[in-house]
């Protein structure tokens, strides 16, 4: 059930991935600990191997040139970095224009059009709602 | 995957949380692709040290006993580390009779209300349908 389409990347295009994920959170120039913590999630999700986590995060303090990365990726792979760049960028609670700017040309290189990066955004605050719903059930709230 | 508060757990809670679920995914004897994604991801969102995660994951050669995991979990944690167990046990498809009398140990260890593991796993259910939604949009999206 939770066997996400990362798993099947090929190590290149995991790291290109993991990169999108690093560019994107460090767009408004801040990189917080909600934004590390996910992206240490997807990397975990996506099975990465460890070494290639270290290189990942090295890469924090200067984050690879998007468009280097993006010619790297097929729109298969750029589409899902866009789904989860989404939900790193959502995750100190607001979106900074910086960021939309980047998932913007992310969507332009995927070839995802306006109306559907939409429904993407829909789909992440969906799923924000879905997750506050855990700490209801908790009583963490 | 989403916004959590398991990183900002005081470092041994986070410990012991990566514990319990190192037990969980132990507990139908098998360990699946699924429940290794999800353990993978749940290990990096709390922010453990490398050094942490490999004694975790020798914790999945030879799983912890259920009581030893309890013990180092707060409140705060013990919750979080519930649903996350709750995650894991259906992260392959089902939740066998094992798991959920471990789901059910842990509900009592914290003193929850009895319907605590039915909600979590209707919760889960829920889960699985957004992410199958975002699935579907991917797949519509241009070409």
């Amino acid at each position: 059930m939770y066997v996400d389409l990362t798993v099947d990347f090929t190590p290149d295009e995991a790291k290109g991935y993991a990169q999108i994920m690093i560019i994107v959170a460090s767009a408004d120039g801040a990189l917080v600990k909600e934004e590390l913590a996910m992206i240490e999630g997807l990397m975990g999700r996506s099975m990465m191997h460890p070494e290639m986590r270290v290189d990942i995060r090295t890469m924090l303090e200067k984050p690879p040139k998007l468009q280097m990365v993006m010619d790297r990726l097929t729109p298969v792979v750029l589409k899902i970095a866009l789904r989860d760049a989404i939900l790193v960028a959502a995750v100190d609670g607001e979106y900074d224009s910086e960021e939309i700017k980047t998932l913007k040309l992310i969507a332009k290189g995927a070839g995802v059009k306006k109306k559907e990066l939409s429904e993407l955004f829909e789909w992440v605050k969906a799923g924000w709602e879905w997750h506050k719903l855990s700490f209801e059930h908790l009583k963490l709230v | 995957m989403l916004p959590d508060t398991v990183h900002k757990l005081p470092r041994e809670e986070r410990y012991a949380y990566a514990r319990l679920l190192a037990f969980m995914a132990r507990v139908d004897n098998e360990l699946t692709v699924d429940e290794m994604a999800m353990f993978e991801q749940r290990l990096g969102t709390a922010l453990l040290s490398p050094r942490q995660r490999e004694m975790i994951r020798s914790a999945l050669k030879t799983p912890p006993s259920l009581e030893s995991c309890l013990e180092g979990l707060g409140p705060e944690a013990g919750r979080l580390a519930l649903r996350d167990a709750t995650l894991m046990a259906a992260a392959d498809g089902t939740v066998d009779d094992d798991e959920r009398e471990v789901l059910q140990a842990i509900v009592d260890h914290l003193g929850l209300a009895d319907n605590a593991v039915e909600a979590l796993l209707n919760w889960t259910v829920k889960g699985a349908m957004w992410m199958q939604e975002g699935y579907d949009l991917l797949n519509t999206l241009s070409e």
